[in-house]
């Protein structure tokens, strides 16, 4: 960078002001610059009241482009200015185009991510419609098919025999809901059904399926009925009775823990 | 070792002011491309986001009102002007036209804000808040993920508006220097680097205005 | 002021600790970063200790399974942020960068001091999580959705970070600016010495890269405090996306740690082998290219996150690709070594140590980026094993060399040789018994992150740990040497080695503002067997 002279008078300016070798840009120019980024505004907006499908995204984000290349070039000076600085600040354009495009690879390829729908904690199970969600449906049956496929076939097995794939390690082994009524644990009527639901079974890789709302777990109730078929035994319809009359009582209430509080004290307990 | 050191107008391991003044410009520049990367992520993640809920993002983008979004463009533009011209007067050693420049580009940034506070508040009256605060149900019913597109919403404007109050510190503190008397023809680097940052925020929004206010 | 700039630099203020506080002084600065990076490379290590004792035998021995979270979390962390990645350019880069090229100093000294303060103040905003909250438990790697639900203190590790980040983009802002704008008269960018073009690749990965994961981190908190929900799936947000804004970072990251490394085994070998560099341009280029390429595979550390297949197959692809400058450069170095007239002090063992374990790293790490494979070595110690292996067994292991190498320019003593020869053979000794089991045993299955694991991996768990005792006495050697022969070395000469490059021509340590007399540079850095 050019020799060690320091002395402070041998750069006297001779270029009109400015520091030496400082190029002044003409101040018509930079006003000439303003008009034209307002024009651009302009049509950016009115661009936008055209429906163009996919070309509008295009169209500003060009005009944008478009815009900042005015304000780079001579706002900013780049235009009369060393390549150096040029190159910096296009490999930053660059550098965020390999992020969205490599990004977009995977994000724009997949199966999105649909968001849940936001239930709110209120459940359509009420007192007055209890009695019609403990019958059931075929509307129920379907949903509740749905339900089982995703949440419970891993284990249970796509025909409930017990024999899914996600059960093989499992002791004691997943029901199998052919079985006779007596070898469950709490039973196989609805509410039986429903309170193993509810609560899980401690002790057993059945988890509890609180997170679900209750018109949900009375489809899988419905469902899973319809898999099984040994004769109807109820051990615990009391403890069915219990959960039903809780969540009734605190319906709409804040969400509920996904586990069960009592396996929660009994694992801090151990 | 000249010994020139009592009237130094640069640092000592530079060899002048012109070269002290290169250096900078490129510290700068440099800087410049952290704030593009800063600011990068957020239009990335938008554009990714809204590639893939094209519906959600333009039902949402109506609660914006693009009018204070344009008056806010436009008045960022001409800040960018008076910036630029403070530089070319004080350049030419207009010392007093360059105060004024910068006064105007202060002025034309505290509209920025003043309209920016119009455009949250009312967005709070509706309670369209960030993230997990968002309370419209109304539009929830629409689409449950419209919350997403008002977070970034706040984010980036959140963000930029942060920017450009630390650029309007920025420009007092340089019109306090410029009163002094730091400032000529020869030396005002300072003016030229806060006109960078400021040119800077206003190239985030030439972007940001498109791309939340007038997605079709 | 022209007076003192002729006095060495560490007589040339007023002494006490002021003098240090707020120095402007490149090599004071590099030293203040030598002495914390080594604080946390023993801080690292303890953790590191601890990990290893843990996993000395199957079962609990010292912690339970969210203790032994954090205490990984936090080698982890800790090793990275604090340690590998500012210390190359920290402590051997502003001490050597601008002398290397003829410079007075860096080109903004006061934003280099600001670096210093910033790598502090993240370290204590980090400590603070630590010691007030309770750490993290998420890995070092921060992934959503867990790091946003967990209870603890991710807030402050993560925004120390930030903090730290900036301390690194300003490092590299400086070093940029400094070799385009203060190079002295004929030290065009083909004289400069390997090792600043190692630093300038460096800097931009430092200037391009980490502002990604200082916003990424950012919108972590934000998702903390205020569910912003870009993370969230609940809210049609991706958690795969906070990877791919972590790793857009965090891949260069890795280069930026192993970058200043290459570019001090390039100056020890060459030096110590007394013959010029085999390939200067071929490294110099390769540097950059790696640099470059490193933008562009960050989705290799994704393949099992439920990356799409299309970005798998783009990202294995051209990781492939990163092979070639590395490869560019181990055969250059080995050329360079070929009837070489080697000195095998400790300088020169640790670079040749570098050779054998970096190659290792390097191939185990074209062996990950091969999608296929990758299917069932990720998460496995396979993975442990190679990242240690280029980041100990590269980073670090050049550092050391570094260290040695120039110990007598920066403090005008020479270091022990005996001790230095010790540290070495301790310290290779170690790290393979260590880490070459994590090969066995990830190849056996063997998950990472886990406090317990099956019998089966005893054997190699309990070999594992005894060697980490070696690596620890080994550094432990390195420190007493240096710590001992600051005070107790005999006098150094200018130039012990006999290397070319503009250091070696300054005084031992050098003057306040380097040179007497500013140079003019006449031919390149490593011209031996030439006509001086």
């Amino acid at each position: 960078m050019g020799n060690n002279h320091d002395k402070h008078g041998s750069h006297d300016d001779n270029h009109g002001g400015g520091l030496h070798g400082h190029h002044l840009i003409p101040i018509p120019v930079y006003v000439k610059t303003l008009l034209a980024l307002v024009v651009l505004t302009v049509l950016t907006m009115w661009i936008s009241t055209v429906d163009l499908g996919k070309f509008n995204i295009v169209g500003n984000l060009g005009i944008a482009s478009l815009k900042a290349s005015l304000v780079m070039a001579f706002f900013m000076g780049l235009k009369y200015d060393n390549n150096l600085n040029r190159a910096f600040i296009l490999s930053s354009f660059g550098a965020l185009a390999i992020l969205v495009v490599m990004s977009a690879s995977d994000l724009w390829v997949r199966p999105k991510p649909l968001p849940v729908a936001v239930k709110s904690a209120k459940s359509l199970v009420t007192k007055e419609n209890l009695s019609k969600f403990e019958a059931g449906s075929p509307e129920m049956l379907d949903s509740g098919k749905k339900l089982y496929d995703m949440n419970c076939a891993v284990c249970h097995g796509a025909g409930g025999k017990g024999d899914g794939a996600g059960g093989v390690a499992l002791n004691p082994k997943p029901r199998n809901f052919s079985a006779d009524a007596g070898t469950w644990t709490f039973g196989n009527t609805a509410k039986s059904i429903y309170h193993t639901l509810y609560m899980g079974s401690p002790g057993t890789g059945m988890a509890s399926y609180k997170s679900l709302l209750p018109e949900d777990r009375w489809a899988l109730v419905h469902y899973v009925m319809s898999l099984s078929s040994g004769n109807k035994v109820g051990k615990a319809d009391d403890k069915g009775n219990a959960d039903i009359e809780l969540e009734l009582a605190s319906a709409g209430g804040p969400p509920k823990p996904s586990i069960p509080i009592d396996l929660a004290i009994d694992r801090v307990a151990q | 070792m000249s010994d020139s050191h009592q009237h130094a107008d640069h640092a000592h391991h530079f060899n002048s002011i012109e070269h002290e003044f290169e250096a900078g410009k490129l510290g700068m520049w440099l800087f410049l491309v952290t704030e593009i990367m800063l600011f990068g992520v957020f239009f990335a993640g938008y554009g990714l986001y809204m590639y893939l809920y094209p519906e959600m993002f333009r039902e949402a983008h109506h609660e914006l009102n693009k009018w204070m979004g344009a008056l806010n463009t436009v008045v960022l533009l001409i800040s960018s002007l008076t910036m630029a011209l403070s530089i070319a007067y004080i350049q030419r050693d207009q010392k007093t036209k360059s105060m004024w420049m910068l006064f105007i580009t202060l002025v034309c940034a505290g509209i920025f804000m003043v309209v920016k506070y119009f455009e949250y508040t009312h967005k709070f009256h509706l309670g369209i808040y960030p993230g997990q605060y968002f309370n419209n149900p109304e539009m929830s019913a629409k689409f449950p993920n419209i919350a997403l597109f008002f977070s970034f919403y706040f984010v980036m404007t959140g963000t930029h508006g942060i920017h450009v109050l630390i650029g309007m510190f920025a420009i007092a503190w340089i019109m306090f220097r410029m009163n002094r008397g730091d400032f000529n023809s020869r030396k005002f680097a300072a003016v030229e680097f806060v006109g960078l940052y400021w040119h800077i925020v206003d190239l985030i929004w030439i972007f940001l205005f498109p791309m939340v206010y007038l997605v079709v | 002021m022209s007076h003192a700039a002729n006095i060495n630099f560490y007589k040339a203020a007023k002494p006490g600790i002021m003098s240090w506080v707020y120095t402007l002084d490149h090599k004071r600065i590099g030293l203040m970063y030598f002495a914390t990076t080594m604080l946390s490379l023993c801080v690292g290590g303890i953790f590191a200790l601890l990990v290893r004792l843990e996993l000395m035998f199957p079962g609990q021995q010292l912690f339970d399974a969210n203790m032994y979270n954090k205490i990984f979390t936090l080698h982890g962390a800790v090793m990275v942020f604090w340690f590998i990645i500012p210390a190359i350019p920290g402590v051997l880069g502003n001490f050597f960068l601008p002398i290397m090229i003829g410079a007075k100093d860096v080109a903004f000294p006061r934003l280099n001091l600001l670096s210093y303060y910033l790598l502090l103040l993240g370290m204590a905003i980090n400590l603070y999580g630590i010691l007030h909250g309770d750490g993290a438990d998420t890995g070092w790697t921060f992934y959503t959705p867990y790091s946003i639900k967990t209870g603890t203190a991710v807030v402050s590790m993560v925004l120390g970070v930030f903090v730290m980040g900036f301390s690194s983009i300003l490092t590299g802002l400086n070093f940029i600016a400094t070799v385009h704008t203060l190079r002295c008269p004929g030290m065009s960018f083909f004289r400069m010495p390997l090792f600043v073009w190692a630093i300038y690749s460096t800097a931009v990965l430092q200037v391009l890269a980490t502002p990604v994961i200082g916003i990424t981190t950012v919108l972590l908190a934000l998702e903390r405090f205020m569910g912003i929900g870009f993370f969230d799936p609940k809210l049609g947000g991706d958690p795969v996306l906070f990877q791919h804004f972590f790793w857009f970072y965090s891949h260069p990251a890795v280069y930026i740690m192993i970058l200043p490394g290459m570019g001090i085994i390039s100056e020890v070998i060459t030096t110590m082998s007394r013959k010029t560099i085999f390939g200067y341009r071929a490294i110099a280029f390769s540097s950059l290219g790696l640099a470059l390429v490193s933008f562009l595979v960050w989705g290799h550390h994704m393949f099992t996150s439920g990356q799409s297949p299309l970005a798998n197959y783009i990202f294995s692809l051209i990781t492939m690709a990163t092979a070639v400058p590395s490869a560019v450069k181990m055969f250059n170095w080995t050329a360079t070594l070929y009837k070489g007239s080697i000195s095998l002090k400790t300088p020169m063992l640790y670079a040749l140590g570098f050779l054998f374990t970096f190659g290792i790293g390097g191939i185990t790490g074209i062996i990950l980026g091969t999608l296929s494979a990758d299917l069932h070595f990720h998460d496995t110690y396979f993975v442990v094993a190679h990242f240690h292996y280029v980041m100990m067994g590269g980073a670090a292991i050049a550092l050391f060399s570094g260290i040695f190498y120039w110990f007598p320019k920066m403090s005008g003593k020479m270091y022990h040789e005996g001790m230095g020869q010790l540290s070495f053979w301790l310290f290779i000794f170690g790290f393979n018994v260590t880490f070459l089991a994590q090969f066995v045993a990830g190849l056996g299955g063997m998950p990472r992150r886990y406090h317990d694991y099956d019998p089966v991996y005893a054997t190699w768990n309990l070999i594992s740990t005894v060697g980490s005792w070696f690596i620890a006495a080994g550094i432990l050697t390195i420190i007493v040497n240096v710590i001992y022969s600051m005070k107790n070395g005999p006098k150094a000469p200018s130039n012990p080695w006999g290397g070319k490059s503009l250091e070696w021509t300054t005084e031992s340590p050098p003057v306040l503002e380097n040179f007497a007399v500013v140079p003019t540079v006449t031919a390149g850095p490593y011209e031996y067997g030439v006509k001086a």
